[in-house]
């Protein structure tokens, strides 16, 4: 399974990513915005992105996404907590939903529930 | 600035510290800032428009900040402020201020986010403009030291 994982922070895309090492996942693209994210969706089978990131945030991404391909799954790891703002991630086609701040060990609980 | 859009930012900040870092953090407490209250060597600043403007910030001396970064990444050993250490403290004042929208909302203040700056620098000291009173919160972690959230808020008229 080949992962793309957005964060515009490297702190971030390292915490996520050992989270998937951890789970047995090594095939993993790393985006630092959604525009780079938006070039390296060839192939992927999962998406991983952060809300707020310049040049392009997280939600312009999913929704650029969707216009072409509506099933890969998308989880949204974010800050942006608000009722509001999970409403609208989740009708612009993010498929799950993971706040920010967690431990390594929640994280990989949580992505282990949402891949399988 | 009304105490009610204080609280959820020391809220958060404890939050955050414990849950990525498990590092406890003691509130001590709030002053008004001046330009010779206190230094850090290490800030993580965001800016925030919404009913109010402005900025919200956490610094660290460069032991803390190096204690929060190693922690954050499962223990990693850092021996100096470097880009990951900028990068993970950018992050750090992302979910302060992200956990604290989310509470804030609820009481009808919304805000949007401004992507996080570093400034780095020993013993430096952050300035707001004029007309922005910045109320700090002093924060110990035991054996380590002091840091400190700084909320630069002005209210916008209706």
């Amino acid at each position: 399974m080949k992962f793309l994982v957005a964060d515009d922070s490297s702190t971030m895309r390292r915490i996520i990513v050992n989270s998937l090492n951890a789970l047995g996942h090594t095939d993993i693209v790393e985006a630092e915005d959604g525009a780079e994210a938006l070039k390296n969706t060839t192939g992927v089978d999962f998406i991983l992105t952060d809300w707020n990131m310049p040049n392009m945030d997280g939600l312009t991404f999913v929704k650029a996404v969707r216009e072409k391909d509506k099933k890969t799954p998308i989880v949204m790891i974010t800050t942006e907590a608000a009722k509001d703002d999970v409403i609208t991630a989740i009708k612009n086609g993010v498929t799950n939903y993971i706040v920010k701040p967690f431990t390594m060990d929640t994280l990989k609980a949580k992505l282990e529930k949402i891949i399988k | 600035m009304d105490i009610k859009l204080i609280n959820p930012f020391i809220s958060s900040t404890i939050t955050v510290l414990q849950t990525t870092a498990q590092l406890d953090a003691e509130r001590g407490k709030l002053f008004m800032k001046t330009e010779d209250s206190h230094k850090s060597d290490i800030s993580g600043v965001i800016g925030v428009m919404g009913k109010f403007v402005g900025s919200i910030s956490i610094s660290f001396p460069k032991n803390i900040a190096l204690k929060v970064v190693s922690n954050m990444l499962g223990g990693m050993e850092i021996e100096g402020i470097d880009d990951s250490v900028k990068d993970a403290i950018g992050e750090v004042a992302n979910m302060v201020a992200g956990a604290a929208k989310t509470k804030l909302a609820g009481i009808g203040y919304s805000y949007t986010l401004s992507i996080p700056t570093v400034i780095c620098g020993d013993g430096h000291h952050l300035s707001f403009p004029k007309g922005i009173q910045s109320i700090v919160m002093p924060f110990n972690i035991k054996d380590m030291g002091d840091f400190y959230l700084e909320v630069a808020l002005k209210m916008l008229k209706e």
